[in-house]
Order: C-alpha cells, then sequence, then structure tokens
C-alpha cells in the first residue's frame, strides 16, 4: 500500500465526480489551447499567403515612374555569374471591362512579363507564352468579372510618361491606352496569381500581358519598371548584394540620361529623358565637368512687344560666356533674340520685350506670369546659341510635325498660332527664340522635378565616354532612383501581425475559460467536501497535513493533466470550428477566404501545460479553506457546519451599502457632467456608469443576503425560507450571483460599442468627417474637379456638379493599414492633402494629439516643420493601433523617390473614420520626397445629400477611363466598423457560450448546498414535507442568485448600451440578446432542478440515523 | 505511566459575540500502561474533544499532556503526525474508511508514512493477521460498501492496530452498531487491551461497554470524576 495506490484508487472510485473536474478542465484547455491554434493558423496561413505572393522573389527593384532598359536583367545576371533569376517586368494599374461593360474592375495591377516572371513563382512552371492577343487573370480577378478562359477583356492603362503629369512641358495627359485581349487562362496562387509587392492577405486583381506586348502598345521599347530577383542557389540574394551588382550595371539610360552632341561638335550635353534633370544627378555631373554650364530651356506662352506677339516659343536660359557662344554674360534685365523674333515683333536692339509663361502653383494650377527685359542682341538663325539639339525632347511638343499636333501639356490656344508661326515651325521646328541668363532663367522656371534641362560641356578635353564612366563610377544609382528592396525580408517581416490571434481569442474567451476554470474548482473543491473525512483519516492515522495535501493536488494534478489532454484533442475541432467562421460568417473580422489548420506540437504542449497550471492552481485556490479545517471538524459525524457572526454580518452588509451608494453618486455625477456638458463620447460615458451600476447593483444584493437574517421571527413560509437559507452561504451565493451578473453585464455591454448610425450621418466631426462620398481613381486625375475648367475637360455636367466639392489627395501607394489587412503594414500608404481643406471644414474627430501639441491645430498639424525635417502625419486611430502597432509620437521610415529614408511622425489621431488605412501628409511635403507625383487618385466629396447618388453616378461616368469608383462615405465607413463588429460579435458568442457554462456552476453551488445541508432536508422530510415541496424549497432558494444575477447584469447593461439604443437605426442585436438571456434563464433553471433532483432523490430520513 | 494529563483545560469562543465556552476545565488523568478506562458523559460534555486533545487531533487551551513522559505542546507538526501514526491508534463512532480502497488496503494506510518499503510484505502480513484476528480473513478483498456496519468497525479497529500503537482512542466505537456488532465491538476492544496489552480509552455512551474497563470516569460540567465501580 502507498500513497500512490490511494490516488490511483480514489480516481477509479471517484470517477463520476471527476468526469466534471475532467470536462470542466478539458473546456477550458479546449478554448485555450484553441485560441493558440487559431493565432498559429492565421499567422502561418499569413505567412504562407506570403510567400505564395512573392513565389521564390527575394528582392524586387520598383520604380514605378522612371522606366530603365528591360536588358538591366540580363545585365545582372551575367554579372552575378548566372544563378540568378531576373525578371524584367512593367506594373502598372489599369481598369478592365467586359466588351459589352457589363462587368468592371478598376484599379487592377497590369503586369507585362516575360518567361523569367514563371521562373520566379512558387511552383517554377514554365507557363506557355501569351500571344499578342492573350492575357492571364488571376482568380481574384475571374471571380470578380466571372468570367472564365476564352471570354474577352479590354484593358485599360495609362500611358506613362518620364515626366510628371504635374510638370508644365509634361506632354498630354489622360492618354488611356485600351488593349484588347481573350483569357488564355486563370492563374492559380502557386503561378504567381497572388502576386504582389504590397503586404496584404487579400489578393490584388492581376492580369499578365506579355511584356513586349506591353512596351510595344505603351511605346516603351525595351523598357521595365520592376525588376524581380530569386536565387536559384540556396541563399537568397539580399538587397545588399543585388544593390551592389546593379551599381556594376547601370547605364545612363537606367536613369534616363543621355549625352547629346551639339555644334561645334566637339560640345556635347547632358540631358534627361524626364526633360529636368534629377538636382542630385545635375550636382553630380557638375562635380565632374567643372567648366561645364547648365541650360535651362523653356515653353512660353508669348513674348510680346507693345502690341505685338509672337504666342508658343522657345526660349533658353544659359550662360553664353561660359558656354562659348558669346563673349559675354546677360544681365538680368537682358535677353538675345533670333533674327527672326525681331523681325516678328520689330523691335531692335535696346527695345523692351515681356516673356509670358505658365508656372505650375498649387495643386497643378498654371498660374501666368511675365517678365520684361532689354534686348541686348539679335543673332542670326545660324548663331549656335540658337542650336535647336539643344533642345530637350519636350513630349507631346518637339516630336510633332506641326504646331496644331501640339500636346504640351499646357492649354494651348490653337487660334493663336499664327502661318508664319507654322513656317517657323516647318523651317526651325523648336529652335529657340530667344536667350536669357540662366540665373534669370532658373528664377523663372525651376521647379520641384529640377532647374536645368541640360548641362553642357564646354571642357573640350572632357570626352563624352570618359565623363560616362566616370559619372558611372562616382553616382550612386540608388539615389538616382533605383534600388533594390527586401521583398522576402520585408514580407516575412510584414507576416508579423499586430494583431496577435491567439492572444485576441484568448481574450475574447476570457469569460469561456473563466467559467470553465471556475466550474472545474467549484465540482473539485465539491469532490474533496465531499471526502472530508477521508483527509480527517489520513491527518489521525498520522500523515502529515502536507502530504496529504499533496495526496490531493497529485490526484487533482492527474485529473487536471487527463483533462488538458482531452482538450487538446477537443481543441483541434474548436480551432477548425473558429477558422470555418472566421472564414465564413465572421470574415468581416479577417477579410480573407479559408484558413490553413496549424497545430503546432510546441502550441498545443504548452497550451497543455498552461491548462494543466490553472486547473491545478484553481483547485488548490478552491480547496485551500479545506485543507486547513481541523481533523475533528473534517472527521466531524455532522460535516462542516457553518457559523454566523451576527455582529460581522451587519458590519459587512453596511460597507456593502456604503460601495452601493457611492457608486451610484459617481453614475449621477458622471452622466450629469456629461449631460450638461454636452458629451462627446457618450457611449464611453454610459459604459462607465454602466459597470459602476454592475458593483452597486451587486453590493446591494450581498447587503439583501445579510438583511435577510433579521427576519428570523417571522412566521416561515417557503419563500421566505429560502430568501433566510439563500443569506447563509453568502459568499458563495454572490460569486454565483456576481459572475451571473459581471457575464451579463459584459455580453450585453459590449454592445455600447457597436458603432450606431448616428455615428455615421454625415456632420463634420463624425466618422466620414461630414463628406459624402468617398472614392478613389485608378488612374490620377489630373484636372481640378472644383473648377469650372477642369470640370469641362471631364465632361461634367455643370448643373449636377454646382454645389459639389471635391477634396483631391495625392497618394504614394503602400501597404494597406486598414483593420481589413492582417499583414503589419510596413509602408503604409500616404495621402498628401492641402491641410487647409480639411482644417476649414473641421472635418473628423481628433482623439489625441501628441505631446506640445495645441489641439485648436488640428489638420494645422500638418505645415508644422520641425528642425529635425521629420514630416508631421495624422492618421485614423485604428491604423495607427492596430494595423502599424504605433501610436502618436511615433515615426516611421520611407524611402523617397531618390532612396533616401525620410522619417514620418504620427503627430495627431483622428477617431473611427474613413480615412483608415493611411497616413496623412501635407501635399507640398509629400511632392517635395516623391516629385515625380502627378495628379490625385484619392478624393473625399462634398455634395448635397440629396444629390449623392447622381454626383456619384455623374462623376464614375465621366472619368470612368480613369476608373474612379466612389461609394458613399457612410457605406465605407460601415465597411470598416463591420470589422470591430464582427470582433465584438466573436467576444459575444464567446461570452455567451462562458455564460451558459457559468450557469453550470449555479447547479454546482445548488448541489453543494443541498449536500451540505442533507440532514437538515432530512428533518423537513421527516416533519412532513413531500420532496416535492422540498425540490420547490431548493428552487426557490437558488432562483433568488439567478434573478439577481440576471437582473442585475441586464439593467446595468442596459445603461451602458442606452446611446446605441436611443439611435435611430440601432445595431444593437436584439434578438440575440433575449435570446441569450432566455437560454440562460432556462440553463440556470435546469441547473437548480438538476442539483436538487439529484441530491434529494434516495431515502433522506436515513441520514438523520447514520453517515 | 503512559499518559498523564495536568489541568487540561478547553475553550471555545461562541461565534456570536465574546463569549467563552469552557468544554474541560482542569482535567487531570494518569493511564498507566495496559490500562482499559472507559469515559461516559452526557451528549456534548466534551468527551470527544477530550480524546482529541489526547490524540493530537486537537490542542488544549491550557494544561499538560504527557505521554511517556513526553509533553505533545512540544511536538511540532511532524512530530505530532508521527506521533499519530506511531503512538496512537484511533477508533472512530463513524469508521471512516476509504470507500475506493479494499479492507485489507484501509488497513494499511498508516503504513503508508513508513517510507520503509522492505517493511512493506511484513506490514502485508501484519494487516492480513489483523483482519483474522478482527475475523475479517474472509473480506480482505472487498471494498466497505460491501461489507456489514460491524465487520466495518472492525476493519477500522484492525487499522488501528496497525503500526502497533501504545494506546487505543476509541470514540463512541459502538454508538453506529447495533446490539449484536456493539457487544461484538466491546469484546474485541477489552480483548486487544487485554491479550496484547495495549492501552486502551473508550468513550462510549454504552454502560456495558464502559463495564468491561478497569476504570471509568465521567465528564460533567468539563469536570472529569472517577466513577466506583459497582460491585
Amino acid at each position: 500500500m502507498t500513497a500512490w495506490t490511494i490516488v490511483w484508487r480514489s480516481l477509479r472510485y471517484y470517477w463520476r465526480t471527476h468526469t466534471g473536474v475532467v470536462l470542466g478542465t478539458a473546456i477550458g484547455s479546449m478554448v485555450l489551447i484553441g485560441a493558440l491554434l487559431i493565432g498559429d493558423s492565421v499567422k502561418l496561413t499569413l505567412k504562407e499567403l506570403a510567400l505564395l505572393r512573392i513565389g521564390k522573389i527575394d528582392v524586387s527593384l520598383y520604380s514605378p515612374e522612371h522606366f530603365f532598359r528591360d536588358e538591366l536583367a540580363g545585365d545582372l545576371k551575367r554579372a552575378e555569374g548566372g544563378d540568378l533569376t531576373v525578371a524584367p517586368v512593367i506594373l502598372l494599374r489599369g481598369n478592365i471591362v467586359t466588351p459589352d461593360r457589363s462587368k468592371r474592375a478598376n484599379n487592377v495591377q497590369v503586369l507585362g512579363i516575360d518567361s523569367q516572371f514563371w521562373q520566379l513563382s512558387s511552383s517554377g512552371k514554365a507557363k506557355e507564352d501569351l500571344q499578342v492577343n492573350e492575357m492571364y487573370i488571376n482568380e481574384s480577378l475571374a471571380i470578380k468579372l466571372g468570367v472564365s478562359p476564352g471570354e474577352t477583356l479590354v484593358l485599360r492603362v495609362e500611358s506613362p510618361g518620364f515626366l510628371s503629369r504635374d510638370a508644365p512641358l509634361s506632354g498630354s495627359y489622360g492618354d488611356a491606352v485600351a488593349i484588347r485581349g481573350v483569357v488564355k487562362s486563370v492563374l492559380t496562387d502557386t503561378d504567381h496569381g497572388r502576386f504582389g509587392l504590397q503586404a496584404s492577405q487579400i489578393p490584388s486583381n492581376n492580369i499578365y500581358l506579355s511584356l513586349s506586348l506591353l512596351q510595344e502598345r505603351l511605346d516603351l521599347n525595351g523598357k521595365a519598371n520592376l525588376l524581380l530577383v530569386g536565387s536559384e542557389g540556396s541563399h537568397p540574394v539580399s538587397a545588399e548584394q543585388a544593390n551592389a551588382l546593379l551599381q556594376k550595371v547601370w547605364q545612363l539610360e537606367d536613369l534616363g540620361l543621355s549625352l547629346n552632341t551639339l555644334t561645334p561638335d566637339n560640345v556635347w550635353d547632358l540631358r534627361s529623358k524626364s526633360v529636368f534633370i534629377d538636382p542630385y544627378i545635375a550636382d553630380s555631373a557638375k562635380s565632374i565637368l567643372p567648366q561645364s554650364t547648365g541650360v535651362l530651356t523653356y515653353f512660353v506662352n508669348g513674348i510680346r512687344a507693345g502690341k505685338r506677339e509672337t504666342p508658343y516659343s522657345i526660349v533658353t536660359a544659359v550662360n553664353l560666356n561660359a558656354n562659348g557662344v558669346l563673349p559675354y554674360n546677360l544681365q538680368a534685365e537682358e535677353i538675345v533674340i533670333n533674327q527672326w523674333l525681331a523681325k516678328d515683333l520689330k523691335v531692335k536692339e535696346g527695345d523692351s520685350v515681356e516673356l509670358i509663361y505658365f508656372v505650375v502653383g498649387e495643386r497643378r494650377k498654371l498660374v501666368e506670369h511675365s517678365r520684361s527685359f532689354r534686348v541686348v542682341d539679335i543673332l542670326p538663325m545660324t548663331h549656335p546659341g540658337f542650336d535647336r539639339r539643344s533642345v530637350p525632347d519636350f513630349p507631346g511638343l518637339t516630336d510633332a510635325e506641326n504646331c496644331r499636333d501640339w500636346e504640351p501639356g499646357m492649354p494651348i490656344i490653337l487660334g493663336r498660332i499664327r502661318d508664319k508661326d507654322e513656317a517657323y515651325w516647318d523651317n526651325y521646328r523648336a529652335t529657340p527664340k530667344a536667350l536669357v541668363s540662366l540665373s534669370v532663367g532658373q528664377e523663372m522656371w525651376s521647379n520641384r522635378w529640377g532647374d536645368l534641362t541640360a548641362l553642357r560641356n564646354t571642357d573640350p578635353t572632357i570626352s563624352a565616354e570618359a565623363f560616362e564612366n566616370t559619372l558611372h563610377s562616382q553616382l550612386a544609382v540608388t539615389q538616382g532612383g533605383l534600388y533594390f528592396y527586401p521583398l522576402r525580408g520585408e514580407t516575412l517581416a510584414a507576416t508579423d501581425s499586430p494583431i496577435d490571434f491567439g492572444q485576441l481569442f484568448i481574450g475574447f474567451s476570457l469569460f469561456l475559460i473563466t467559467a470553465s476554470m471556475m466550474l472545474t474548482g467549484l465540482l473539485f473543491v465539491f469532490s474533496v467536501e465531499q471526502r472530508n473525512h477521508e483527509a480527517g483519516l489520513l491527518l489521525a492515522v498520522g500523515l502529515r497535513p502536507k502530504i496529504v495535501g499533496r495526496l490531493l493536488l497529485f490526484e487533482g494534478t492527474l485529473l487536471a493533466v487527463i483533462g488538458s489532454v482531452l482538450g487538446s484533442v477537443l481543441a483541434v475541432f474548436y480551432t477548425r470550428i473558429v477558422l470555418y467562421a472566421l472564414s465564413t460568417i465572421w470574415s468581416d473580422a479577417v477579410g480573407m477566404g479559408t484558413f490553413t489548420f496549424y497545430a503546432l506540437p510546441t502550441t498545443i504542449g504548452s497550451g497543455i501545460a498552461f491548462s494543466v497550471f490553472m486547473a491545478v492552481s484553481v483547485m488548490l485556490f478552491t480547496s485551500r479553506k479545506q485543507l486547513r479545517l481541523p481533523v475533528s471538524q473534517l472527521l466531524a459525524k455532522e460535516g462542516v457546519m457553518e457559523s454566523i457572526e451576527w455582529s460581522k454580518v451587519k458590519l459587512r452588509s453596511r460597507k456593502a451599502i456604503g460601495i452601493s451608494l457611492i457608486s451610484l453618486l459617481i453614475v449621477i455625477l458622471l452622466i450629469g457632467i456629461g449631460h450638461f456638458y454636452g458629451n462627446k463620447n457618450e457611449a464611453a460615458t454610459f459604459f462607465s456608469a454602466g459597470s459602476l451600476l454592475l458593483i452597486s447593483g451587486i453590493g446591494f444584493f450581498y447587503a439583501w443576503l445579510g438583511r435577510n437574517f433579521k427576519k428570523a421571527g417571522d412566521l416561515p413560509d417557503l419563500p421566505y425560507l429560502g430568501a433566510l437559507n439563500v443569506g447563509r452561504r453568502r459568499g458563495r451565493s454572490l460569486a454565483t450571483t456576481g459572475v451571473l451578473a459581471c457575464g451579463v453585464f459584459m455580453v450585453v455591454a459590449v454592445n455600447a460599442f457597436r458603432h450606431s448610425s448616428s455615428t455615421i450621418e454625415p456632420n463634420r466631426q463624425s466618422g466620414t468627417g461630414g463628406f459624402t462620398l468617398v472614392g478613389e481613381s485608378t488612374m490620377p486625375i489630373y484636372h481640378d474637379l472644383n473648377t469650372v475648367a477642369g470640370r469641362r475637360a471631364s465632361a461634367l455636367n455643370e448643373e449636377i456638379m454646382k454645389d459639389v466639392e471635391v477634396v483631391p489627395f495625392r497618394v504614394v501607394d503602400g501597404d494597406d493599414a486598414s483593420c481589413l489587412n492582417l499583414n503589419r503594414a510596413l509602408k503604409p500608404r500616404l495621402l498628401g492633402i492641402d491641410s487647409n481643406e480639411l482644417y476649414e471644414r473641421n472635418a473628423f474627430r481628433f482623439s489625441s494629439f501628441g505631446d506640445n501639441i495645441n489641439s485648436t491645430d488640428g489638420w494645422n498639424l500638418l505645415k508644422v516643420e520641425t528642425a529635425d525635417g521629420i514630416i508631421p502625419a495624422i492618421a485614423d486611430e485604428a491604423t495607427v493601433v492596430w494595423a502599424l502597432g504605433k501610436s502618436v509620437g511615433d515615426t516611421l521610415s520611407f524611402k523617397d523617390e531618390r532612396g533616401q529614408v525620410f522619417e514620418v511622425r504620427i503627430a495627431g489621431l483622428v477617431a473611427g473614420s474613413i480615412l483608415q488605412g493611411n497616413l496623412i501628409v501635407a501635399e507640398n511635403r509629400l511632392i517635395e520626397k516623391y516629385p515625380s507625383l502627378g495628379g490625385y487618385r484619392y478624393f473625399l466629396i462634398d455634395a448635397p445629400e440629396s444629390n449623392a447618388e447622381l454626383v456619384a453616378k455623374q462623376l464614375t461616368q465621366s472619368l470612368e477611363n480613369r476608373g474612379l469608383e466612389l461609394i458613399p462615405a457612410g457605406v465605407r465607413l460601415a465597411e470598416f466598423q463591420s470589422v470591430e463588429h464582427a470582433y465584438i460579435s466573436i467576444f459575444q458568442v464567446l461570452g455567451g457560450l462562458g455564460l451558459v457554462l457559468g450557469s453550470a456552476g449555479l447547479g454546482v453551488v445548488v448541489a453543494r448546498n443541498m449536500l451540505e445541508r442533507r440532514r437538515e432536508f432530512a428533518l423537513l422530510e421527516a416533519v412532513g414535507f413531500r420532496k416535492s415541496l422540498l425540490r420547490r424549497l431548493v428552487f426557490i432558494e437558488h432562483r433568488w442568485l439567478f434573478i439577481w444575477g440576471l437582473a442585475i447584469g441586464i439593467l446595468t447593461a442596459m445603461v451602458a448600451v442606452w446611446p446605441t439604443l436611443q439611435s435611430r437605426n440601432a445595431s444593437f442585436p436584439l434578438v440575440e440578446m433575449t435570446l441569450l438571456i432566455f437560454v440562460l434563464g432556462i440553463g440556470c433553471y435546469f441547473w437548480t432542478w438538476l442539483a436538487a433532483f439529484v441530491t434529494l432523490r434516495g431515502n433522506l430520513i436515513a441520514t438523520l440515523r447514520s453517515e | 505511566m503512559l499518559l498523564e494529563l495536568k489541568k487540561v483545560d478547553k475553550n471555545y469562543r461562541a461565534p456570536d459575540g465574546d463569549e467563552r465556552i469552557e468544554v474541560l476545565k482542569g482535567i487531570n488523568l494518569e493511564v498507566e500502561a495496559g490500562e482499559g478506562i472507559a469515559i461516559v458523559g452526557p451528549s456534548g460534555s466534551g468527551k470527544s474533544t477530550l480524546l482529541n486533545i489526547i490524540g493530537g487531533l486537537d490542542r488544549q487551551t491550557a494544561g499538560k499532556i504527557l505521554i511517556d513522559g513526553q509533553d505533545t505542546l512540544d511536538f511540532d507538526e511532524t512530530e505530532l503526525a508521527s506521533f499519530r501514526n506511531k503512538t496512537v491508534g484511533f477508533v472512530f463512532q463513524l469508521h471512516h474508511l476509504l470507500p475506493q480502497c479494499s479492507i485489507l488496503e484501509n488497513v494499511l494506510i498508516p503504513s503508508i508514512v513508513n517510507k520503509d518499503s522492505s517493511k512493506r510484505v511484513e506490514m502485508k502480513q501484519r494487516a492480513e493477521h489483523l483482519l483474522e484476528t478482527v475475523n475479517l480473513q474472509h473480506r480482505l478483498t472487498h471494498r466497505p460498501g460491501e461489507i456489514s456496519g460491524g465487520e466495518r468497525q472492525r476493519a477500522a479497529v484492525a487499522r488501528a492496530l496497525i503500526n502497533n500503537p501504545k494506546l487505543i482512542l476509541a470514540d463512541e466505537p459502538t454508538g453506529s452498531l447495533d446490539r449484536d456488532s456493539s457487544d461484538g465491538m466491546a469484546e474485541l476492544l477489552t480483548d486487544i487491551n487485554r491479550r496484547l496489552g495495549v492501552t486502551l480509552i473508550v468513550v462510549t455512551h454504552a454502560t456495558e461497554v464502559a463495564a468491561r474497563m478497569q476504570r471509568v470516569f465521567t465528564l460533567q460540567g468539563g469536570e472529569l470524576t472517577r466513577q466506583k465501580k459497582s460491585p
């Protein structure tokens, strides 16, 4: 006989009681391990999807606006030695429609690919080459459009320009190229069907065309804007390695640069395909060519002399002396003109002429300026100063056959062009008509893209080849805007979701776990109490209390292990069910399809260990008093008699009433102050008030339990007897009622955080910012839709648009940082706005600001310039807290267009808004960092509510080719809120299950009470009470526990959800909540009845005679 | 002298108020080794309390209890447990047999404390012998629920003897037995006392049980007085 024998025998003998303990532990373990497995499954599914998204790609080079040679791919491969797979790709955004225009997909990712691309997919399987009229699409797009292989689609993409469309002389804008093709097949995820650069579990809609086709149709022969690199060896390529290779093989053409020979032939210059030379490149070139001179050539609207005017002319700003063109330099007010112009304007040396020209103002506005000059020289047309080869290629201008074909990207009034102008163009093309000094030219025409259109070399000893070699070695190509990004590393880093679903579900299931543990504890202590005499005997025969405690603990631990292992098996099913629910009814919370189930042994192992720990701790806690009882009491034939100290009962009751009254007072003050001062966060106030009322209610209940003892002299009847009895075990009664009340309160009151429709009404402080519509376009919109001209150019009906105001945002694409993206948004999308637009409207409600920031600044915070140069940003609170895992004052790093790192600091947060998913910065700061940005792609629209639908229709139809998609701002907000609502639903379902389980605890309490008082009931039976009457007594007695519990919980929760209930279209799920309370009530009744039935069966009277 | 009680007091605080209830008042008692004594008295007079204090299940408020000259108040928890295990054997009114264990295992329960595994066989043989002594040799593998009340109580006596104690403390050992079983139990205890020389203190209401003891004491009003034995 050993201690183990006793444990083993006890396990077998008390299996019925132990089954309850095991089941309680199993449920807790199931929910806990399930939550952890959900966390693993979500995390690993995200990783799986992320790896499918990037396939075998290690690093990527994406230069959205600057196209480089597609041969760069081959050069890199050769430079590395052949172990790399390098795919040149053209990546653009476009719109797709079916030929009958019945189905449409905006913001589609357009990929021009070659065979290398497939080698980098997860499967690595080669795909058939695409013919001219063929295209692949991915599953996501196929589902969206409802198309299958063999069907025809029409794709529209914007023909990319080399110069920002914002720039004057950037050529015509709005050129959308239509490409018609037949769907060859639908790509699966393993064949790059999920390909995308942005970290998101939601696949983008992709269409794949042959690279050569896209190059040809977009006039981008031999060009690409994306390089994807994967290693064929086992070692992935790092961004540093790829950048080092790139530095070896890049050519001037990759940065859009060229060297051009001028007249005289030993002079050459450096130019950029982007017209304006990037200042960084210009500086590098100047350091190699110290004797060079800059040239700035510009297209002016006119050159005027008195009443005469020569329209649309090219003027060059240059240092003539340094350039060797003339033996002198021009002063600020001096101009040299050619003979043609002199003749046209009838001017001579010393006369005054005026240059009229456009410059780009705020929000792409072209502002006309003018400046007067004195003619100091008139030179012949053959003078080297008027070399037309020195004029850069202005898109839509220098390549035009005649003036009427000009499309320079600024308004041209064709009526102003005279025949003699056409003749000039025929004879001299873009030959400048006038020369001014470089400094004056730069003063007039420099912009964010640069202040030179050419850098002219005048040192005959430096050849173009020598210069190219030196520039190649001195210029860091990464700073020219071409740099590799560690796609694989960042992709994997992004799968470290800021929302840990494991923790989230543990949080959601906390009440369920608590309820199961409470049940475990109650059942265990119940079992221990029943076996008090056993402990007493063991102590009496000489076992030390510690040993007896250990025996009990060992037995409990074994039960906990069995329960936890069983729970781990059940957890597999539980997890699958929850994952299924997350893919279906709760899909709003995660915004994705199916999850792959993962069960990591380490997770299950640690889950079991923690469950055992929890269960054993609960057992120890609940049975702690039992083990401290004196042996004589443990062995007492009457069992443990309760003792009541009247003075203590009175004192505690008074304390409880005191706490209740204080809580009530705070509630009244809270609501009163809120009402008086105009409460901005009504939901939070009422939730707090509800919580305090809950405390107050529980306090009153406790006092009520004590109060009943004073009535001891009353004539007893059943209800009185019941009420009297329920006060006997006040701690136990309080625990049961408290748990029920808290559970009901939590489950019902969480609804206070559902956003009611009142918050999406179009007032400025709501989540919509008072805007009626919100939308995005696939291709930038360049026209100002608030002006008559802009509306006319966009074919908008002025009548419909008369009261409409459009607030446009610049967009720098990045990761979606909304709650819909489960990945960590490492590089969130940046939106640029003129802060006045929102400041003047006082749009959106700020929830917090950084330290030392004046909260009245609001959107003007974006204008703040700090000494450290960090750009201030404002973002939606949910974006910052949940998607970025940051807070106010934190900074994020970005790389600008030139590959330079810059910092953005979160200066303020707006509460629950449609701006979710983005970081908003000042427009001027954004275009400083991304000068190539052109046009606007994100819009908030102020339109009369009554007209909103018509306005949306008008805008989307007129700007269909730009892929503009608008939805009511309230609908967008509701989409974001549906994520929160889905989480609330999950919490309520799991909390509800916890409550139902918790109600079983009531049954255990009833059973414990009954068994302790078995002799008392035997006596009642002996004096004539029938069994049915005794059961009624038990029910009457214990009904108070759940009546009080439910009543306190429901009433206080109603206070908490009052604002939600009051809103017009309340989203309070009244039916579900009523059903829950009903089920809970039935559950309580059932458990009480069951406990009474089980404990009162058999011959009670016999207990009066013997044990 | 095996047992000596010197001015033993036991008080309890009333649950409602400051009033103290004096259960035992200055109890003095001397018991020689091998002696058998009975303590009788009305219900609630403190008989069981006195027995529990002697057996180390409860502590006195004042006074001394010396067993083999050793003051039980000097025992720490471990020594007290060892004292209960080795020196004392308890027989309760309710047998307190573990329902999950067989009769033989129940008898062996006090032997669990003995960590010397070499003695296991010896202890088992002793348990079988004791069960034979109490005439339960045919019930070794039965569970308590499968035997009669009298048999359960006899098994409890065997359990009390397993560690060869110097003192048996029996608290209403016949209290829950019918007359026949009660006589058998009284006979068994007397026999053990006489044949094995184990000191026996019996708390009982049953005069016929008390009559079998060498000395009989009455506990009333917290005071212990010796009864004169009727001729």
